[in-house]
This record gives C-alpha cells, structure tokens and sequence, in this order.
C-alpha cells in the first residue's frame, strides 16, 4: 500500500503542475514556482554538504567520534564539540539529519546525537547573522542564550531515556537525504 | 519532501503569515505564531526579513520569536524525514519537546523586552 501510494501522489502532483501551466490555473503555477526555488536551494547547498559529510565519514576515524563523543566522554566537551559543528553548519535540518547519523554510527552518545540536531536548527552562524541584521543583536542573543541550555539539559534527558530503552537509530532507506 | 514543502509554501504565503501574525490580541498572535511556524519549513531568507516587517508594524518580538523559534524546531513538514532517521516515537517527543522550549523562549523575550504586560 505505502510502495504505491508516494508514486500514485507524485504522479498526481506532477499532472497538477502540468494541467495548471497548461490551463493558466495560478496556484498550481505558485506551487511549482515554490518547488523550483526551494530545489534551486537545496541544490546550491546539499552536493558540498554530501561531499563534506562524505569527506567526515572517511576521514574522521571512529576512535576519535568515541573519545571525543562518545560513552566516557567529557560531557562538557561533547557538548561544546557539537555547538562548533552545529555552528558551522549549513541548510537546515535536511543537511542536519545525515550529519547526525554519521556521528551516531561512529559512537556518539544519543544525548550529544540529539544535541547537535538541537543546536544546528537553532544557532547556525549565518543564519544568526541574518536574523540579528533583522531584528536585532538582542534579540539573538536572547533566543540563544534562552534555547542552547534548554536544548542540551533537555538531549541530556531525552538521550538518557533513549538510552534506557534501547533506542537505535537506523540508516534511511538507500541512503536518500531526501525523497 | 519538496512535494510537501511547496505545497505548505504556497498554502501558508507570505501574506497570509502577515495578516495572522499582526492581529491586535497578542494571545492569539502567539498561538497562531507557534503553529504557523510549526507546521512550515521557512528558507531563513525569506523568513527574517518578513519578520523585520512584522516588527517594524508593532508585532511584539514574542510573537515573532515564537514564530522563528518553532520554525527552526519544529518541523511537521520535515516529520516524514526524521522518522526515517529517528523512529515516529522518538520524532514526535522531540518535535513536542522542542515546541515547548519554543514557549519557553518566547515567554523569556516578552520579559527581556518588557512585553509581557501585553499579554
């Protein structure tokens, strides 16, 4: 059911487009503008980021994501390892997702996994420059220094509890970052 | 993923995210702010400087925190993905968890700038 489902709506989805352009009809056209702009952006983003996290998974040896990251680790450390990754991070949560399952097949604690999805959606450097350019340095600062230690006291909890219950995180399906 | 998210752009435009988030009863700003940027998945280039508007018109910055904090933690867009990395269990506690500390943020702005009195 589920196998033929997401190609029976995408099919759909495409004939919409397709009708709407032909016939003139404007949300259809909207629709499709949204998904040329946005795929414009993934596309600028997603090949650097698949080739660095390429790049993490071969060179980074795991020895090092375990000691650093791992069970044993310095909690603090791993925690301020993450937010420097999580900084330097770009996109959004799309990139965030395969970055975080390469640290957990290398031995990363689940509390610093869910950490360093936390803080990459929250405290991206460029994203935060823009937003401060927007509304404000006080503003930032406010939301950062409200969220980080909210977001790592409450991976800490989540993490633990994951842990507790046996939580494994799975590789998706072929591997795809999006679908 | 691309599919959903030009839908939910189209559906939730600019405009629209404009009039919800500028209604007069800042109760109600909040609430629509935090399931509005719940449910979207904004690229920040549009997202902030349709924020710098809103503030600009006298939105209170809660209400625009709320909005930006939950769209940068919460995805119900982004959902389908996650599950696949994380497991619909563990999705949904964080995505919950995350919505709350998206209130938790927004409460903490309204205090800093004084915006509390408002509600």
């Amino acid at each position: 059911m589920k196998g033929r489902l997401l190609p029976a709506l995408l099919v759909l989805y495409g004939l919409f487009v397709g009708v709407s352009f032909i016939a003139g009809f404007d949300p259809g056209m909207d629709i499709a503008r949204n998904f040329a702009d946005f795929a414009l952006h993934m596309f600028r983003i997603l090949p650097c980021a698949f080739v660095l996290i390429g790049l993490f998974e071969v060179w980074v040896k795991r020895e090092t994501v375990i000691r650093h990251l791992g069970e044993g680790s310095s909690r603090l450390m791993a925690y301020v390892w993450v937010l420097l990754l999580a900084a330097t991070t770009v996109g959004g949560l799309y990139v965030a997702f395969p970055v975080a399952w390469t640290l957990y097949s290398k031995g990363a604690r689940p509390q610093v996994v869910l950490g360093y999805i936390g803080a990459s959606a929250i405290c991206r450097i460029p994203m935060t420059v823009f937003e401060a350019s927007f509304l404000g340095a006080g503003f930032s600062l406010v939301r950062l220094a409200v969220s980080l230690p909210l977001v790592i006291a409450s991976s800490e909890l989540l993490g633990a509890y994951l842990s507790r219950r046996g939580w494994v995180m799975s590789r998706p399906e072929g591997d795809a970052p999006v679908s | 993923m691309l599919v959903l998210v030009s839908a939910v752009l189209y559906l939730v435009p600019d405009d629209s995210v404009y009039r919800l988030l500028g209604v007069e009863d800042p109760w109600l700003g909040m609430l629509l702010a935090l399931t509005i940027g719940s449910i979207t998945l904004m690229p920040g280039f549009i997202a902030f400087p349709l924020c710098g508007i809103l503030h600009g018109k006298g939105v209170p910055l809660m209400v625009i925190s709320a909005f930006t904090t939950t769209m940068m933690m919460v995805g119900l867009v982004t959902l389908p993905l996650e599950k696949t990395y994380f497991g619909m269990r563990t999705a949904l506690i964080r995505n919950s968890v995350s919505l709350l500390i998206a209130v938790v943020v927004a409460l903490a702005t309204g205090l800093v700038f004084g915006e509390l009195g408002l509600l």
